[in-house]
């Protein structure tokens, strides 16, 4: 793929015009994009500051850092909550948007075509015309726009409503540094005898006296989360007694599936690994960091797709395929450590063209330093005066590939 | 030596290619994000950056300008940088390197930037056109208190002499440039 196709394949808040002749379009297409890939939001999620992402993207993020990479304030990966009012307005103005550009172009038209022909609007009165023009064309695309605006309103309430999960009570304008506290705390009052508290691992509610068996076991023990409360609820209100089955599968709205755990892989043999990965209908080959990555990019995809409403959840198949796929395109260290011989005989000239620049270096760095200055300037192509040559021979191998 | 350097060739490369050379189906998502950015600099009206991919084979290696902004040392003088995305971006900031000698506090000879953005306080919500700008402020405001080049930070303070410095290390990529 070329550039120009991908710039055409982009879709891009500046398909619409500007803010003057468009008010508003332009940034609601913003407002509903990532801003970590630049797509509308896939499994919109939002984070105890508000800030809002694709789920796969935030949880990529979280791997390396917990926290908001907008505004850099702590945040856990088990404090992300959906945003099911953003993904409705997303889908609305993904089935809007064709209609609205088309609007927006054919009002663009008649505008231009009203400043070509004068001689229907007096004169003095062109700029009063083309108000009035921009006012009725809006007026159009403003039936579209105020609708998907107001949906996306209640993407603010929902957060606060998402934040207050029963299983963390964390509250969205919390300040961050308190959410655990309040968090503890909050648990503490309702069950003052033997603390809930979430398990930094997989993040159910776990009994505090329980927690270091919990986490040895791998998250699979000990659980005090729905069991528990569900109880002590059912102590209060008998008559809500209903009998959930918990296998019941994805399409039932009232029990969603539970996410699955983080592991701690430096404990882990390479035998349980692959045990792990079978248990989801995994490929078990390679070594044991293959099946980390693979087995923690299958949590994180896994739960990513949790974040998505039921309807455009993929199939845990699908989930597969999309594993694999990623594999394929992380593969490609494999080929270089493969067959040395061959390589070296494949890419003989290549090798000997950098043996050549090399040596080409070695004898301007003996030269003094004005005539070096020069020479590098001469071959910009090559990667900038290189003060050391074994370095400059590493950068030399990339551009050769580069080139090939 | 052409056996020696031959063998010891392969090792290195597939040390040093996952970051340097990528191809373009590396990843569906990190091509679509470029793809993006690109879009977002075009349409964007900063005065004096611009950047674009070197060729159309490999959307991992940009070649970007930076024009000193008015009012500095730097008014009225361009420079070409190279931006190289990893694999993993933007979970992992691309590599920035002036191309055209920059005399200044925070770049060294060889063109290497420090700069925090561009290090450990990159964010993935960064993009190219957030990176450029800040190198273009960056020219104007040096942050000498951690400098690459000692010299151009001790002399930062005298502007005459450091315009003299900065004037005898700048060459324009006349060939390159248009």
């Amino acid at each position: 793929m070329d550039t120009a196709a991908l710039l055409k394949s982009v879709s891009d808040p500046s398909d619409f015009p500007d803010e003057k002749s468009a008010p508003g379009l332009r940034s609601l297409d913003h407002a509903l994009r990532c801003n970590i890939c630049g797509e509308f939001f896939d499994g919109p999620v939002t984070l105890p500051c508000g800030h809002g992402f694709c789920s796969l993207c935030i949880r990529e993020h979280m791997r390396q850092e917990s926290n908001c990479p907008m505004c850099r304030v702590a945040a856990p990966e088990s404090s992300l909550r959906k945003n099911i009012a953003m993904e409705e307005a997303i889908a609305a103005w993904t089935s809007a948007r064709p209609l609205v550009l088309r609007l927006v172009s054919d009002e663009k038209k008649s505008i231009t075509e009203r400043e070509a022909n004068p001689s229907t609007t007096p004169s003095n009165a062109v700029n009063g015309k083309k108000r009035k023009w921009s006012s009725e064309g809006t007026f159009t695309t403003q039936e579209a726009g105020p609708s998907k605006v107001q949906k996306e309103k209640p993407a603010g309430d929902s957060r606060k409503n998402s934040g207050q999960s029963p299983k963390s009570p964390i509250r969205v304008d919390e300040r961050d540094d308190e959410v655990e506290m309040v968090n503890t705390s909050d648990i503490e009052e309702a069950d003052a005898v033997d603390p809930v508290v979430n398990c930094p691992m997989c993040a159910k509610s776990v009994l505090e006296s329980r927690i270091n068996p919990h986490i040895d076991s791998g998250c699979k023990i000990f659980l005090a989360s729905k069991g528990q409360n569900v109880n002590n609820w059912l102590k209060i209100f008998p008559g809500r007694a209903k009998g959930k089955e918990k296998q019941t599968d994805d399409t039932s709205n009232d029990v969603e599936p539970d996410r699955l755990p983080k592991a701690s892989y430096g404990v882990l043999k390479e035998k349980k690994l692959r045990e792990m990965l079978q248990e989801h209908k995994l490929p078990t080959t390679g070594d044991k960091a293959t099946l980390i990555a693979r087995h923690q990019r299958w949590i994180m995809i896994y739960n990513a797709n949790l974040d998505r409403a039921a309807k455009q959840r993929k199939t845990n198949n699908e989930l597969r395929a999309d594993l694999a796929r990623w594999e394929e395109t992380r593969s490609f260290k494999k080929d270089q450590v493969s067959d040395g011989v061959a390589y070296q005989e494949a890419h003989k000239n290549e090798f000997n063209q950098m043996i050549k620049d090399a040596r080409k270096r070695l004898v301007k760095k003996e030269t003094p330093e004005k005539s070096r200055s020069t020479t590098t300037h001469a071959a910009p192509s090559t990667s900038g005066p290189s003060n050391v040559v074994a370095g400059g021979d590493d950068d030399n191998v990339a551009d050769s590939q580069d080139e090939s | 030596m052409d056996q020696l350097s031959s063998s010891l060739a392969p090792p290195r490369t597939s040390h040093k290619s996952p970051a340097a050379t990528t191809p373009l189906e590396g990843a569906g998502s990190v091509t679509k994000r470029l793809g993006n950015e690109l879009m977002t600099l075009m349409m964007s009206s900063s005065a004096g950056i611009s950047a674009f991919p070197k060729s159309d084979a490999n959307l991992f290696e940009w070649v970007g300008t930076i024009e000193g902004v008015s009012g500095t040392v730097y008014s009225g003088l361009t420079f070409k940088i190279s931006i190289t995305f990893p694999p993993n971006y933007p979970y992992v900031p691309p590599t920035i390197k002036f191309d055209t000698p920059c005399y200044h506090p925070n770049v060294d000879l060889a063109g290497n930037i420090c700069l925090d953005i561009l290090q450990d306080k990159w964010s993935a919500v960064y993009s190219v056109h957030t990176v450029l700008l800040s190198l273009q402020s960056l020219l104007g405001e040096p942050n000498n208190a951690s400098p690459l080049n000692t010299d151009a930070a001790n002399l930062w303070d005298s502007p005459s002499e450091f315009k003299t410095e900065l004037r005898k290390h700048y060459r324009a990529s006349t060939e390159n440039s248009n």
